[in-house]
């Protein structure tokens, strides 16, 4: 459940089945509507997208953007990549949770990987982000 | 059937939540004034317009006193969804307009509100 605001004009569970969706429609192979929702998620308020990202979807969502920034396609690769980075800056302040999900998702994509190549991209990309996190937590 | 205008009626409603006049009557007319809003009636795009007014205008005064209404969230993700499936602009700025609105943005609200409300 995401806790945005105090006060909402449209319901938290709203936004967070709005970036739900926007997440499930990145596919490398639908490069079009990848583009089209990669630069709609850079508008939306870093707050809300951090919210995401400690959200159960947050890792998959965060793994997808990585395979992303390794699209032949440049367009896709420099969206997804600024979109990382500013994701980056946001994980850098967040809560043991996220490092628990995100050692739970490493260790799950190292021992069962599901194809190949995502998998190593997403466990490196998880081991940068846990570089990032572990020495913050008390 | 014409738009509501938006500034008329969160005018209305801000002077019902500030004068306290029952959680009852500003609930009664926040849901009625969205229903009208997104009545098949209404022209489209004078809806799609109307509801980027909504959450652009609504101040932080509101936040957290609007109740829920369903229509309201299910029109928003409709829109998305056909954003997502079409490039349609007009929905990715319902989309925006909404999430800057959910308490994220409140000091860039506070801010147009009171110029607004001094000008």
């Amino acid at each position: 459940m995401l806790t945005i605001g105090v006060g909402t004009v449209i319901s938290e569970a709203t936004v967070a089945t709005m970036l739900q969706e926007l997440s499930n429609s990145l596919s490398p192979e639908e490069e079009d509507r990848a583009m089209r929702v990669l630069e709609q998620l850079r508008l939306v308020p870093r707050e809300a997208l951090a919210e995401f990202t400690r959200s159960e979807s947050g890792v998959e969502f965060l793994s997808m953007l990585l395979v992303l920034s390794g699209s032949p396609s440049d367009e896709i690769a420099d969206a997804a990549g600024r979109l990382n980075k500013i994701l980056e800056e946001e994980l850098s302040n967040s809560s043991g949770t996220l490092v628990s999900s995100l050692l739970d998702a490493l260790l799950e994509s190292v021992l069962e990987p599901k194809d190949l190549d995502p998998g190593y991209v997403m466990s490196y990309h998880l081991l940068g982000c846990l570089k990032i996190l572990i020495p913050r937590q008390p | 059937m014409s738009s509501p205008s938006w500034k008329q009626v969160l005018s209305g409603l801000i002077a019902c939540a500030s004068k306290a006049a029952g959680e009852e009557l500003f609930r009664r007319a926040w849901d009625e004034n969205i229903r009208a809003l997104l009545a098949p009636s209404l022209e489209k795009e004078r809806r799609e317009t109307a509801v980027i007014q909504l959450f652009e205008s609504t101040p932080p005064l509101l936040q957290g006193k609007l109740p829920f209404v369903q229509e309201l969230d299910t029109y928003v993700v409709n829109k998305m969804r056909e954003s997502v499936n079409t490039d349609n602009t007009i929905g990715w700025e319902i989309m925006r307009a909404a999430m800057a609105s959910s308490g994220m943005n409140s000091g860039r609200h506070a801010l147009r509100y009171i110029c607004s409300q001094s000008a």
